[in-house]
Parts: C-alpha cells; structure tokens; sequence
C-alpha cells in the first residue's frame, strides 16, 4: 500500500504504527499455519478422534501421543487396585500395568515423575520397558532402585 | 498419621473398624511385602519366582524342594523349611512366635505375624505396616481367609 507522503517525505506516524501492528498480527496469525511441519491426517482415525476429543486410547505408535492426563488415570486405577497386593505377579499382570508397559519409551517421562514424587513400583515397569535392571546388587531396595532410574533417567540413560 | 490412610485401610479391611488394637505402625515403603516381614526381613520382596522377568528389589527366594506356585500348600511347605511347624490355631503360646496364611481364589494371598506381645502385625503391599489384634480382623475380600497357623519357637 502506497502512504500518502507529507511535505517532509514522511508517512503520517499514526497510520505506519496502526499497519505495522496489523502486519504483524496477520503474520503472526498466519505463522503456525504456514510454518508447521505437522500435517494432521485426518484419515488416520486415532488422529481425527484425538483431535475431536473422542479418544479413548492414549497411546498411537505412529504419532507417540500420550494424553498426561490419560496417563494418570491408568496409574491411579493401577494404585488402587493393586495397593494390597503381595506378589509382582499380582502387580505387574494388573491390566491398567500392562497398558502403560505398552506405551514404551513414551511414558518413561511420566514415570520419573512419579518416581520423584515418591518410590513405587511403578519403577518394574522401567525394568519391563528397557528389559532390564538398573542393579544386580541383591541388597539394592525398591527405593534405591528407583533413586538409580532417577538419576540414570537424567542423565539421558 | 494421616487418617485418610487409615480409612484407605479399613475401606478395604472392614472388620478393623471393631479392632481395638488396629493401628498404622510404619510409613509406606514398597521394599518388602508381607512374605518378607512375617520373616522379619524389611529390605526386600521376598516370594517365589513367578515369572521370567527380572524386577529391580525382588529376591527370587524359595527354598529347594517347594513347587514354584502360589498355593497354600507350597507357602506352607515354605515357611517350614527355616523352621515353622503346623499348630492349630493362632492363639497365644509363651516362647513361641505364630504366622498365618491366607488364601484366596486359591491361591495364598498373604502372611501376618504374632508379635511378643501377642497382637499380630501385616505388611499391605507396597503400603504401611499394621497392627491388629488377632489374624481375623483383616480376612475378607482382599485377602481371603486365614486358613494356616504355624509357630517356631523364639530366636
């Protein structure tokens, strides 16, 4: 757009302050569309539903999406339903522990973080996950145990 | 100690609701089960070898000669191994310390101990350690029923 030029060869200020700023909130309104590299398929049905809000799983081993919130359901439903058991069996065949098993990698991040809020065994689904121990120290307790994934974790094990 | 903790507990043990004696006596700690505290271990998880898969804090111990299952029969076989015999009820008896096992759905489902003086205490899983008065007052649905007593004599 050409700016009617004042006799000194200057814009008028109001006028160059109020394009500029709708410049750049057309640009910056503009940007994620233009710039992002996620194209969402919409054929992909865990997709169209995660983004719909209809999804029941939490987990696609395409796109790696994990709902957090989703997450702690499984824990707390695991918890509780299994807070009285005496065998690892008992614990690790629980259906809820298996599921978030599933997830992989994914959900080491959420692991650790349960792990840092207090020592559990959620800590033998890393074992589960990675397919091994963190110590073949006989002495080493649960709680140390989950003190060594911790630490291993953060340092990019 | 927090009473929402206590009455997780009696929610899920009802009959403890009328035990005088009940009470939550360690903080939680997922580092032993109650296989390891009738035992008097309190730094590991101790039961048989279910499975193939190695967790980091469990002790595989089973003593030779007991079948690798979760049966009363092999629990029992167990604890007589490191000197448990049979005794028919889980009164007190002076110089002598009781367990109990307890099944459920056929499988044995977990041990309390007799204390010295008398009342028995029971690790809940991966939880808190609790006193109560006799082995009867946490029978039900989580654990079944007390079925076998046995007693050694003090160490």
């Amino acid at each position: 757009m050409n700016l009617p030029l004042l006799r000194n060869g200057f814009k008028p200020l109001f006028l160059t302050i109020a394009l500029g700023a709708g410049s750049a909130f057309e640009f910056a309104y503009n940007d994620p569309n233009i710039e992002s590299s996620y194209n969402i398929n919409e054929s992909d049905p865990f997709i169209r539903d995660y983004f719909n809000g209809n999804s029941n799983s939490i987990f696609n081993e395409v796109t790696g999406i994990i709902n957090k919130s989703e997450f702690d359901k499984l824990f707390n439903s695991w918890e509780s339903e299994t807070m009285f058991c005496s065998f690892s069996n008992q614990i690790t065949g629980n259906a809820n522990f298996k599921k978030i098993v599933s997830m992989g990698k994914y959900a080491v991040p959420f692991i650790q973080e349960k792990l840092e809020e207090k020592p559990s065994l959620i800590v033998w689904a890393l074992n589960e996950i990675y397919e091994k121990k963190i110590s073949n120290n006989k002495k080493t307790t649960i709680e140390e145990a989950c003190r060594l994934w911790i630490k291993a974790l953060n340092k990019g094990f | 100690m927090d009473q929402s903790i206590k009455q997780r507990i009696l929610d899920q043990f009802p009959l403890l609701k009328d035990d005088l004696s009940f009470d939550v006596t360690s903080p939680a700690t997922p580092n032993y089960n109650c296989i390891s505290w009738a035992m008097k271990y309190s730094d590991r998880w101790t039961q048989y070898n279910s499975d193939s898969k190695m967790h980091d804090g469990i002790v595989y111990w089973w003593p030779d000669g007991v079948p690798q299952e979760p049966t009363i029969e092999a629990y029992k076989m167990a604890f007589q191994k490191i000197g448990y015999e049979g005794c028919g009820s889980p009164c007190h008896e002076d110089g002598f310390i009781k367990i109990a096992l307890y099944e459920n759905k056929g499988i044995c489902s977990h041990a309390s101990r007799e204390l010295r003086n008398g009342l028995w205490t029971s690790k809940l899983g991966q939880n808190h350690d609790i006193q109560h008065s006799s082995p009867f007052t946490i029978e039900g649905q989580a654990y079944g029923r007390a079925v076998v007593f046995m007693k050694k004599k003090f160490e």
